[in-house]
């Protein structure tokens, strides 16, 4: 195999739903609440379990073990049973022998409701106490007897949308029986354990009993941490009281309508600055809507505290999230997991300051920035801080000052058509903030003719992990990497992994095939030593080196001269990310192994007269550490920015009394071929980090908050048409509320 | 029973004709044709669609989900795995080269649209993102997707070859596998053994790209497609369009392009490969409130064509749209053509969208008037999104006949369009969103035709 990427430009990589279908398969089609809140009094499957090709009617009581899906907190059914919480929850599941007759069957399916009360909105929905868990707040300083040693103090509001995550897999399994009520899921999910786990809750089951096995994931983007569970957990459900195979694939209507999304926030902000400009206090309130149950949402809602001040430096703040429960969907991970909510609130504060105060907001964002020693509102040092490097060289290589100024006259120039600059800093926090979570196993293999096969936790989905553990592996082992093969990721060869999430699926599992690598290096280097009966090996490039010079033998020979001297060829290895810790009663600690930083610099051509815009460059200076693989970390820094550019400006998600208005791609918008800005990336130059793997640096959320920065950037520009009227911060700014802005109705 | 190439393999099959061809592909075990929206919004399950004419075989892009079984029938299929061989492919190897495949979903169906662009004759070099407007990436990979492609443009010269002497080209580039030289002979004899039962009762289909989106399979089709009511052409003052003429053919039309800015205003409609699937009369015949051809021949004041077995009538476009998609059309009659008048004269399409390209409008609006002796004459105004059928704007196109343009013709125009409109809120905006929009596409009218206008808003 030369390379990981040529299969897929052939159609060859095999995703769930390319699988060959196993003999004797069943279909599963759910049939999900049409009301958004309410008491099941009825629910009738006769007329459904006689349709055609109709194998069995899958209800709650069909559930031997716990009907319970929550990871987090234990609070969402996997088939609704007395209650249904929202448009889309699953209620029952009809197994048929082709597609066609199991869809047909679930409009059989008779329900009576006794509705009740809805609440969509967060705000509301705290007001009445309605919340998941409780409130959280985090804090530094003395934000109360800060504000009157403020020359200038603003408050507002801001707003951000949910975003649908459009992996174009959609969300998908299959479940195949093993002998001994043993059963394998094919699953397209980024946490084998979590289907593993609730699996075996749903059946009653030991762990060992369920094995989940993934290749890659047709795209993922978070959507697939917690929310591919579900439906896998429902193969397996159907298996068991079958014992024939059963296959779930989504269809985008169906998966826009029953899976969550991007949260949506609405936040309170109030900032004092002092004449400089210097900020020296920040209080913000998050109104974080949860969606009807648990899910992700409170460790998203703690990302978007810890994200509270971005890349600046604030002594005193004081920033509290409320987790409120609403009738939607329950919302949940995507990239960046509430870090680019958090984000946004501290640069339109930022922004509205600089309104103010007169002061450019770039003046105000640099003079901000964090400096080495600094100490962030969760109580952790600023390590190895690049946030004014990054920050400088943009500035320097984008010209900006200057092209600013252009800027300014050509909109002097220019009655409908307006440009606007920003820059967007970024610091984002690696690791999961659940200290637990952040260990990896991995299992190296070497074969006796060679050739490498290496397990670990992570998930391929795009991001490119699986390049980066073989270069790393290659590079550990001095081999050539068409010598290795990444498998795929199995809960029976890597155990009790956790989610590839949090950008740290290279740093972690990297870190652990390192560690194998080098376990095996020095078995291989003692085989050598005997072998020659010599000290002083070392292998390099493929071949046994003694005392600096090539010896005979080859990698090839040498694996099986220590096959033949009875050397274990496997190792499996173990990494825990040091020096990680949080006090979540005290709510400080050391919660990220590292940071990483960059800045963007964003420009935009608005016009006005239709209220469409064009994105039109953008450059950023990033820190990717020592990278492992430059063509992956420069899709990551280009694919995050369009994603994050996309939840800024067209992505909408339009829901109507709990209902989703935008449940196709033909409603519901992403990012095209002719959206896209041209984008210009420059990798931080000596910027090697000593907290991960081969120096190198998470790149997979970072980029996705230089979004952000199109945003203000639009902001700008539409301003410089409308200067009399005050700015709504409020995204996304679709078209419809630009234009709305640059003009008032009569 | 119906026959047909797929790849190298001549198939047979008995299924409904209004099936869609994505199902019965990946049934077929081509799981390189992936599935992701099946309503063409995206690209994943994009085929190459070959057709014989005169000896050569054309080739053109599609997105299989929704394209109806019977519109292969005599033609060559190609699927991904219809272009693989041994080596990648120049366009496959661009693709790693520059990093444009990240989880790989979307790459297929990228590499199969590329290899239409050079086996298109109508795509000039300089539009080769053109053949990939209508794929999706949701990583984001477009960066390095259109370095991939502009790599591709610089490297590969095929636009001096034409017809089979392109396709050998591309043989022996590597682009092609060597069996696409044979299919000429082979497509030829299958028109010779191929039978399709034509059913005298059913749902006319004229392109399906937006049947197949509403329904999952087309019950009892007749295809249009293979009655000869296609194509552009100049008789007398007429421009005459052919109902089955593909929305791509419209907007490269030289004879439409010779009096309008149709290649730019038409680019805004769908995207490539549905373009070159959907057709004039489809859009006319679907009656959206707010199709862009209809409206952009609202504006044009263009007349149709209607027959039925024994007879057929003219009519305006304008007068064709009773409600909401209900026309003055009656069960058995087609429309045949629609035409315009070829004369010159001022007119300008707008549309805005939430995504410039490749999404319906929020509004649309087209206008067309005369300029004589600095006034208005011969005024047709036109606006989609605004009400139940697209809106021909008659009082105001009245109301603008015979006036000098200012500043306060156009405001009073703005206010009588208002009056005659009735937008509701919906998934493509607000009603005041769209009424605003309106006010200002009837601005950004009257500005980009005379740019020096002095008007406050």
């Amino acid at each position: 195999m030369k390379d990981l990427i040529s299969p897929h430009t052939r159609g060859e990589s095999i995703y769930i739903d390319d699988i060959p279908e196993p003999v004797n398969l069943l279909y599963a089609v759910v049939f999900t609440s049409n009301i958004p809140h309410g008491k099941i009094i009825s629910l009738d499957i006769k007329k459904a379990e006689k349709s055609e090709g109709v194998c069995k009617v899958l209800i709650a009581k069909d559930i031997p073990g716990d009907n319970q899906i929550g990871r987090l907190i234990q609070d969402e059914e996997l088939l609704a049973e007395k209650e249904v919480l929202f448009i889309g929850q699953p209620i029952a599941v009809v197994l048929a022998e082709t597609k066609e007759q199991a869809k047909q069957a679930t409009k059989l399916i008779d329900i009576e409701y006794e509705k009740l009360p809805s609440v969509f909105d967060s705000r509301k929905a705290a007001k009445k106490g309605l919340l998941i868990s409780s409130s959280r707040t985090l804090t530094i300083g003395n934000i109360e007897s800060t504000w009157e040693k403020c020359a200038t103090v603003i408050e507002g509001i801001a707003e951000s949308g949910g975003q649908e995550h459009v992996y174009l897999e959609t969300q998908a399994s299959l479940a195949i029986p093993d002998e001994n009520s043993r059963i394998i899921i094919y699953s397209s999910t980024q946490a084998p354990t979590t289907v593993q786990g609730t699996t075996s809750i749903i059946l009653g089951c030991d762990m060992n009993l369920i094995e989940v096995d993934v290749k890659r994931l047709g795209g993922a983007f978070g959507g697939k941490e917690d929310q591919a569970t579900p439906w896998a957990a429902i193969c397996a459900l159907g298996v068991y009281h079958t014992d024939r195979p059963v296959k779930l694939v989504l269809t985008r209507r169906e998966d826009i309508q029953m899976t969550g999304k991007r949260h949506p926030y609405s936040t309170d902000y109030k900032i004092g600055l002092d004449e400089e400009g210097k900020i020296l206090a920040f209080y913000a309130e998050f109104y974080q809507n949860s969606g009807a149950a648990a899910d992700l949402s409170t460790a998203v809602l703690g990302r978007a505290l810890f994200h509270a001040t971005n890349a600046y430096y604030i002594p005193n703040v004081r920033v509290t999230g409320y987790p409120c429960k609403t009738n939607i969907v329950p919302f949940t991970a995507f990239r960046g997991f509430g870090g680019p909510q958090g984000m946004f609130v501290i640069e339109c504060a930022i922004a509205h300051a600089a309104e103010v105060t007169g002061i450019p907001v770039s003046v105000l964002q640099e003079k901000n920035l964090l400096q080495e020693g600094d100490q962030f509102h969760y109580g952790q040092q600023v390590e190895n801080c690049n946030a004014q490097r990054s920050f400088s060289q943009v500035v320097k290589d984008t010209n900006f000052d200057k092209r600013k100024k252009e800027i300014e006259d050509f909109n002097t120039n220019n009655r409908f058509t307006k440009k606007g600059i920003s820059i967007m800093p970024i610091c984002f926090g690696i690791s999961f903030t659940s200290s637990f979570l952040n260990q990896a196993g991995a299992l190296v293999n070497v074969y006796k003719d060679g050739s490498v096969s290496i397990s670990t936790g992570a998930i391929e989905m795009g991001q490119g992990v699986n390049i980066k553990l073989r270069h790393i592996a290659a590079k550990t082992l001095s081999i050539n990497p068409e010598r290795i093969r990444i498998e795929s990721t199995s809960t029976s060869r890597v155990i009790n992994t956790s989610p590839t999430a949090a950008s740290t699926g290279a740093d972690l599992n990297g870190k652990a095939v390192e560690i194998a690598c080098n376990k095996i290096i020095d078995r291989l280097k003692n085989a050598a030593a005997e072998e020659l009966s010599a000290n002083a090996i070392s292998i390099e490039s493929e071949y046994v080196y003694q005392d600096g010079k090539r010896t005979g033998i080859s990698w090839k020979k040498l694996v099986n001269l220590a096959y033949l001297q009875r050397v274990n060829l496997s190792a499996q290895a173990f990494y825990a990310t040091p020096r990680i810790h949080f006090d979540t009663k005290k709510e400080k600690g050391r919660p990220f192994a590292y940071h990483a930083y960059g800045t963007a610099v964003t420009e935009v051509t608005v016009d006005c007269l239709r209220g469409t815009y064009t994105i039109d460059k953008v450059q950023m200076v990033h820190d990717a550490g020592k990278s492992l693989n430059y063509l992956v970390d420069l899709g990551q820094a280009e694919g995050g920015l369009i994603q994050g550019i996309g939840w800024m400006t067209v992505e909408e998600l339009v829901f109507e009394k709990g209902r989703n208005f935008t449940d196709s791609l033909s409603t519901y918008k992403i990012p095209n071929l002719y959206f896209t800005p041209k984008i210009e990336v420059t990798f931080l130059e000596d910027a090697d980090n000593p907290e991960a793997v081969l120096k190198s640096k998470a790149i997979g959320e970072p980029p996705f908050m230089y979004g952000i920065g199109t945003y203000l950037a639009l902001k700008n520009a539409a301003q410089a048409f409308r200067k009399d009227k005050e700015w709504e911060y409020s995204a996304p700014l679709t078209p419809e509320k630009l234009l709305l802005f640059l003009y008032d109705l009569d | 029973m119906m026959k047909f190439i797929l790849n190298q393999e001549i198939v047979k099959i008995d299924e409904p004709l209004g099936n869609s061809t994505l199902d019965f592909l990946r049934n077929k075990g081509m799981k390189g044709v992936k599935e992701a929206c099946h309503e063409g919004e995206c690209g994943v399950c994009m085929i190459l669609l070959g057709e014989l004419k005169d000896k050569n075989v054309e080739y053109k892009a599609a997105t299989s989900c929704i394209l109806p079984l019977g519109e292969i029938v005599g033609k060559h299929v190609v699927t991904i795995e219809g272009l693989n061989q041994e080596k990648l492919s120049p366009i496959q190897q661009a693709l790693v080269d520059e990093g444009a495949s990240q989880c790989g979903f979307c790459t297929p169906g990228f590499v199969v649209s590329l290899t239409g662009f050079f086996l298109n004759e109508k795509l000039e070099k300089k539009d080769i993102l053109t053949s990939i407007e209508g794929n999706l990436c949701r990583c984001g990979a477009y960066a390095a997707i259109i370095r991939s492609a502009e790599k591709l443009a610089k490297e590969i010269s095929v636009e001096d070859k034409k017809s089979q002497e392109r396709i050998q080209k591309l043989i022996e580039i590597g682009i092609l596998p060597d069996y696409f030289s044979d299919i000429p002979d082979k497509l030829d004899k299958l028109k010779e053994s191929s039978s399709t039962k034509l059913l005298k009762e059913g749902t006319i289909v004229a392109g399906a790209t937006d049947l197949l989106v509403q329904q999952e399979s087309l019950s009892d089709p007749i295809f249009l497609s293979e009655k000869e009511l296609s194509g552009i052409h100049l008789d007398g003052n007429y421009i005459y369009i052919g109902a089955t003429t593909s929305m791509e053919d419209i907007r490269v039309s030289e004879e439409l392009n010779a009096l309008f800015n149709t290649k730019q205003d038409i680019s805004l409609v769908s995207a490539y490969p549905i373009r070159l699937q959907a057709t004039l009369g489809g859009n006319l015949v679907n009656a959206s409130p707010i199709g862009d051809l209809i409206i952009y021949f609202l504006a044009l004041d263009a007349e149709i064509s209607l027959k039925n077995e024994r007879d057929g009538r003219i009519i305006k476009l304008r007068d064709f749209y009773k409600d909401y998609k209900i026309m003055d059309i009656k069960t058995g009659e087609i429309i045949e053509w629609l035409r315009i008048n070829k004369k010159e004269r001022l007119f300008n399409f707008e549309k805005v969208a939430r995504r410039k390209y490749m999404d319906i409008a929020s509004v649309n609006s087209a206008i067309s008037f005369d300029l004589n002796n600095d006034k208005i004459q011969n005024a047709h105004l036109s606006a989609g999104g605004v009400a139940p059928v697209p809106k021909y704007l008659g009082k105001t196109s009245n109301y603008l006949e015979n006036k000098k343009i200012s500043e306060d013709i156009i405001k009073e125009a703005v206010k009588i369009a208002d009056s005659e409109v009735s937008p509701i809120d919906d998934v493509r905006g607000s009603a005041r969103y769209k009424r605003l929009l309106l006010r200002q596409l009837i601005y950004a009218h009257f500005l980009t035709l005379f740019p020096d206008l002095e008007v406050s808003i």
